[in-house]
């Protein structure tokens, strides 16, 4: 198949085949009669097909969509015979009555070998094809005759166009060795059907006779051809995929064009089963009713070949699938009876493998589940539909929780190791160092004093007091940790905003001190109070403290300043840290909340994200101002309250 | 040299501590007093055979409450002093101590007369400890020592934590408690809520000095 500027109207079609040909007279009496075939499907062709084709009326509509439509044909009977007639379509459109046009055949005597076969053009196509009609044809064409079989006398459809190479090589991938499950049952020619379902090796997981798959005890015969049907089904799960050469993007996008479940009768595909949107066995509703271990259009491909050289089948006339005979009827049911019965047994061994893995950690949380689920199998079937999805979409979203939950636990562990580690050494300091140079500098003071008072005072005294502040502010900073990690402070209980902020201002106060930072408060009457552990609350004061203090690092004010700041509105305190800092700079006000993000290169980013999630635990919302009234940023958070 | 306090002669000092530069620091205040400081080098494995032995060639103790992390003594400092006070042997504690050792130091709190931080730890605040005990010993408890049945109100129990409120004490505070500190028959029947009696020296000015004694069950 050729097809040339057709992306404007006027264009041509050109399909060539190699086939044995018409002379003149099949010409008149067969490829231009409508309604009859000269072919006979229960003639098999030197080359073992089943002829197609019957009436002529699609060929007619297709050869009516140009201005003209041109044959040429070498008979293989005649290879030094060259047959051609061109159809000039507007002389029907203006002629009374069809007879009036004259169809010649002109005959040409060429010598030597010609190469048997026809030629048919349609020329100045009506209509331009766009690209994504020329993939289409691309795709009906390759898939047309059974590309999934090896079958070497089989069609060769071959359209001159790059999005055909294209899908050439994708088509010839097969991916087949990547399904996970390999469904192939069949119908013999008694209408007796067997299946088996194979790993990925090609070992046979479950086989099943006519009754398996039919149900106990029903042994009526299936009315249809002989047919086999094979599914491959691909479980798209990413950790699946980490072990195999092909990714599951690739697999993806094959599905993508040529997923779904093909029906060839007589090795030529009968549109439109399998085609995107089409799904003729119900494989998508079954799934949706039933997710478990069933596979849907996206996730498989399927090919039923008919062999159906009775015409047992009947096209309808708009090619759009067969007539919906008892016939096709009995085809649909086998293929569906084979997919639930895969299904079936696809979940035993699910549920044999939940078993062993809930003898190894019996977690409720899973039991609970499935209890649910059971329960759910029991109701009516009309509540059940309803119920199980909104199950299953409760359950995603628990997933995702769960998913999410895990990520923080992760992150926290690594806050609570670099938590525990200061806390340890901060005992270890207060224990011991801080013993030592507190009682060996009181001993220097003492003993300069008494040795050498003369210069007591003008040599020793500044000195020593140095010490004794530094020793102080390192006392201050190693309670300040250990303070946090009280247990009492876990506890929940009636939480003054007020108290805990000025506590931990009071504890920060050496820190401030050491930086020159003035910090000051304004807060509203009475006292707030919500109930909450004081530690969540205190974890919130303290990081933003911290937070200003880092940034006051960059602060080119003579005089550092903090300011905290509360606001009771209704049953909400707003409680906002000023600084005159450079505010938020080099990072978008919203991101200041991610963890790992961070302007500070000696920061960790987490310290912000603490404060969203535990302000988010407290049922409050956080909110920063990138400039503020000191100058530099307000960050800050709403907090629901139960009283003043 | 030596001093003798309430008819008491105190001529040595043995030091106690498991790290060895807060020994040596510690000895720097007793080598300034009147009294001659034997630093307790060797780490010793039996508290008993230590305190019926080496003890008595001492005249008081000076320990830091922190012993147990290197090989050095198998209590810590809080239990060595109780001992010494049942044996009527002068013994200060000179520690810093956190949230997490109150409980600890306070099971012994009744007999340990006085804690002292290093910062407070000097010649003549060793000498007023030491007097402090002795006093102690001769049955002259100061009154922020001595216990008085009061009325205790259990606010919560967290695991091993007990929170209650002496009102007798301090109304607002609330004061945690180990459980296993608790005679048997308490921890039995004791819930949130509930009220109860005990002898507790309310005149304790810090919730860490305060001790619990004679506790009574309903």
């Amino acid at each position: 198949m050729e097809l040339e500027d057709i992306t404007d109207e006027g264009g041509t079609i050109t399909i060539h085949d190699s086939g044995k040909g018409m002379d003149a007279n099949e010409i008149n009496n067969g490829w231009l009669v409508l309604g009859q075939s000269s072919k006979s499907i229960k003639e098999i062709t030197p080359l073992g097909r089943t002829p197609a084709g019957s009436k002529g009326l699609g060929r007619l509509a297709a050869l009516r969509m140009g201005n003209t439509a041109y044959l040429r044909s070498v008979p293989k009977s005649n290879l030094e015979s060259e047959f051609q007639l061109t159809i000039n379509w507007p002389q029907f459109d203006s002629a009374d009555i069809v007879e009036n046009v004259q169809l010649p055949i002109t005959h040409n005597h060429l010598p030597g070998n010609l190469t048997h076969g026809s030629t048919i053009s349609i020329r100045g196509l009506k209509q331009r094809i766009s690209e994504r009609d020329v993939r289409k044809i691309a795709r009906g064409l390759i898939l047309l005759a059974d590309p999934f079989d090896d079958d070497p006398a089989a069609f060769k459809p071959i359209l001159r166009s790059p999005e055909f190479q294209e899908m050439e090589v994708l088509v010839s991938k097969r991916y087949f060795s990547d399904a996970d499950y390999h469904l192939f049952a069949s119908v013999d020619q008694t209408g007796h059907a067997s299946a088996r379902v194979m790993d990925y090796l090609g070992q046979t997981l479950f086989e099943a006779t006519h009754e398996d798959i039919l149900g106990k005890g029903n042994t009526t015969i299936l009315n249809c051809p002989a047919t086999t049907f094979d599914l491959w089904s691909f479980i798209l799960n990413s950790t699946m995929f980490t072990s195999r050469t092909n990714s599951i993007t690739e697999i993806r996008d094959w599905l993508k064009d040529f997923g779904g479940v093909h029906l060839y009768q007589n090795g030529l595909r009968v549109n439109p089963y399998g085609n995107p949107g089409n799904d003729w066995l119900n494989m998508n509703l079954s799934r949706a009713r039933s997710p478990e271990e069933r596979p849907s259009t996206n996730n498989s491909i399927g090919v039923v070949r008919v062999s159906d050289s009775e015409g047992l089948l009947s096209q309808k006339t708009d090619r759009a699938g067969f007539i919906e005979s008892d016939v096709f009827h009995e085809i649909r049911i086998f293929c569906q009876a084979a997919l639930d019965w895969m299904a079936k047994e696809r979940i035993g061994v699910a549920e044999f493998k939940r078993q062993k893995n809930r003898q190894k950690s019996s977690s409720a949380a899973t039991e609970t589940r499935d209890r649910v689920q059971q329960s759910i199998s029991k109701l009516n079937p009309a509540d059940r539909e309803e119920i199980e999805e909104l199950f299953n979409k409760y359950d995603k979203a628990t997933q995702a929780e769960v998913k999410v939950l895990k990520a923080e636990v992760q992150l926290y562990r690594t806050l609570s190791t670099a938590g525990i580690t200061a806390a340890t050494f901060s005992h270890e300091s207060r224990g011991n160092p801080l013993k030592v140079i507190t009682q060996a500098i009181n001993a220097i003071d003492r003993r300069t004093k008494e040795y050498f008072p003369a210069n007591y005072e003008a040599v020793f005294a500044k000195p020593i007091q140095s010490i004794l502040n530094g020793v102080r502010s390192l006392e201050v900073l190693g309670t300040a940790t250990l303070k946090l990690l009280s247990h009492e402070k876990r506890r929940i209980t009636r939480v003054d905003v007020h108290n805990v902020i000025s506590n931990v201002r009071d504890m920060f106060a050496p820190f401030f001190e050491g930086r020159d930072i003035v910090v000051e408060e304004d807060f509203a009457a009475g006292h707030p109070y919500f109930r909450s552990s004081e530690a969540a609350f205190e974890s919130i004061i303290t990081n933003l403290f911290n937070n200003s203090i880092a940034a006051l690092e960059n602060s080119t004010a003579e005089q550092r300043r903090i300011l905290i700041q509360t606001v009771v509105q209704e049953n909400i305190v707003k409680i906002s840290v000023h600084d005159n800092g450079p505010g938020i700079t080099g990072i978008n006000v919203k991101d200041i909340w991610l963890p790992g993000e961070t302007t500070n290169p000696n920061g960790t980013g987490l310290g912000l994200t603490i404060v969203r999630d535990a302000t988010t635990d407290l049922g409050g919302s956080v909110f920063a101002i990138e400039n503020s009234l000191l100058g530099g940023a307000e960050i800050g958070v709403e907090l629901p309250i139960i009283g003043i | 040299m030596g001093l003798a306090i309430k008819g008491r002669q105190i001529d040595r000092i043995i030091v106690i501590d498991d790290d060895k530069y807060g020994r040596e620091s510690s000895g720097f205040a007793v080598e300034e007093s009147p009294f001659e400081p034997i630093i307790q080098e060797r780490g010793i494995t039996n508290l008993n055979s230590f305190l019926e032995n080496d003890i008595n060639k001492t005249d008081a103790v000076v320990s830091d409450h922190h012993l147990k992390k290197r090989n050095y003594f198998p209590e810590n400092g809080a239990k060595v002093v109780y001992e010494c006070y049942e044996r009527q042997i002068p013994a200060v504690l000179v520690t810093r101590f956190g949230e997490s050792e109150i409980n600890e130091i306070r099971k012994f709190r009744e007999k340990i007369p006085v804690i002292l931080t290093p910062g407070e730890f000097n010649p003549h605040t060793l000498i007023s400890s030491l007097e402090i005990c002795i006093n102690e010993f001769l049955g002259n408890r100061r009154p922020e020592r001595v216990a008085w049945r009061t009325l205790i109100r259990i606010e919560d129990i967290v695991d091993n934590n007990i929170f209650i409120f002496i009102p007798g004490w301090n109304y607002e505070v609330s004061i945690s408690i180990n459980k296993q500190d608790l005679p048997q028959e308490i921890r039995n029947v004791i819930k949130a809520d509930m009220r109860l009696h005990a002898k507790v020296n309310v005149g304790a000015e810090r919730s860490e000095d305060l001790f619990f004694k004679d506790w009574e069950a309903k």
